[in-house]
């Protein structure tokens, strides 16, 4: 979304169809994020909206320390997150028709073996994978260090690797790594 | 450079987040290892199978709602002035009908109350007709009399 600094700037003085616009920009991949870390189309809502709620209170006192962007990330990973301190029990799989058994099977392990990972691990992996944001924009995103988004990515990536079942890949080429990151 | 150092990169060599000179180090590391060759590849099958991860497109129409909940409830003033218009005939009208009822003066049905009671106690018109002493004697006469028969 190339033109949020902009909108947001608009809305802090205040046009508020100016956020109306950046709401409609961001709704979709927020919203994604939010289900690709909690399963659910229910909670990714309200976790949409919450993060929107945030925006919208928060808007006038965003200084422009970082781009607005990943401002909005920053809110959204921290309003998934403090989802999950609450400890909210997991969402019963859907019903599924049988010729899409085999499919979703798959995606439900899937789901389980990224599930083992931290909550702060998965969201690392969501930002860099379907985000394409750079080290330093998930650190900016996550308050953490460029290196350390480095290192935890790394860990993460060879924890999904070694637990993820051999069908969903051909290589298995984790057998060969070397013991303790540095 | 050690295999443990270069596996250590791997990640942030693919997703070129290395200086030139360290990505340098890495791809000339690959050439001439197996094992770190597997692991890379083995590594960027994990990160492609991420791609099958359930994922759905929001309610269409979530959005517009979030911003018409956030937006105070808008009454136009046309709108606003028909209400006001409307509850205050409605409040003229209701007083206007009281009125005439009598509701708002009850003194105003006394004749009616007095041939009520005349029509009724026909004797109480020649002993003073509204006085209530005398009409309460009337009554209890009129019981005793009933009662000594």
């Amino acid at each position: 979304m190339d033109n949020a600094e902009q909108l947001l700037r608009q809305f802090k003085e205040g046009d508020e169809h100016a956020f109306e616009e950046f709401v409609k920009g961001l709704w979709k991949p927020i919203f994604q994020l939010a289900y690709r870390f909690t399963g659910s189309s229910h909670e990714a809502e309200d976790l949409c909206q919450e993060t929107f709620m945030k925006v919208y209170q928060n808007a006038k006192t965003f200084r422009g320390e970082s781009k607005a962007f990943t401002w909005v990330y920053r809110i959204a990973s921290n309003v998934c997150l403090n989802w999950k301190r609450k400890k909210i029990p997991e969402p019963a799989p859907p019903d599924i028709m049988p010729h899409e058994r085999h499919d979703f099977l798959m995606k439900l392990e899937l789901q389980e073996v990224f599930n083992k990972l931290s909550a702060p691990e998965r969201m690392l992996v969501l930002l860099s994978k379907f985000y394409g944001f750079s080290y330093q924009e998930i650190g900016d995103i996550l308050s953490i260090s460029p290196e350390k988004v480095k290192s935890r990515l790394h860990e993460a990536k060879v924890k999904l690797t070694k637990e993820l079942p051999e069908f969903f890949k051909k290589g298995g080429g984790v057998n060969g790594l070397q013991e303790s990151t540095v | 450079m050690d295999c443990k150092r270069a596996q250590f990169n791997l990640t942030a060599y693919d997703d070129k987040e290395l200086a030139g000179s360290e990505a340098l180090e890495i791809k000339n590391h690959l050439e001439q290892c197996q094992s770190c060759t597997a692991l890379r590849l083995s590594l960027s099958e994990t990160w492609k199978a991420l791609d099958l991860l359930p994922v759905e497109e929001p309610d269409a129409y979530a959005a517009i709602r979030f911003l018409n909940r956030r937006k105070p409830a808008k009454v136009f003033p046309v709108f606003r002035w028909a209400m006001a218009a409307t509850f205050m005939v409605m409040l003229t009208i209701g007083s206007l009908m009281t009125e005439k009822s009598g509701m708002m003066n009850p003194s105003s049905n006394q004749p009616e109350q007095a041939a009520l009671t005349s029509s009724l106690f026909p004797d109480l018109e020649s002993s003073g007709g509204g006085n209530d002493k005398v009409l309460f004697e009337a009554i209890f006469d009129e019981a005793d009399s009933t009662g000594n028969k």
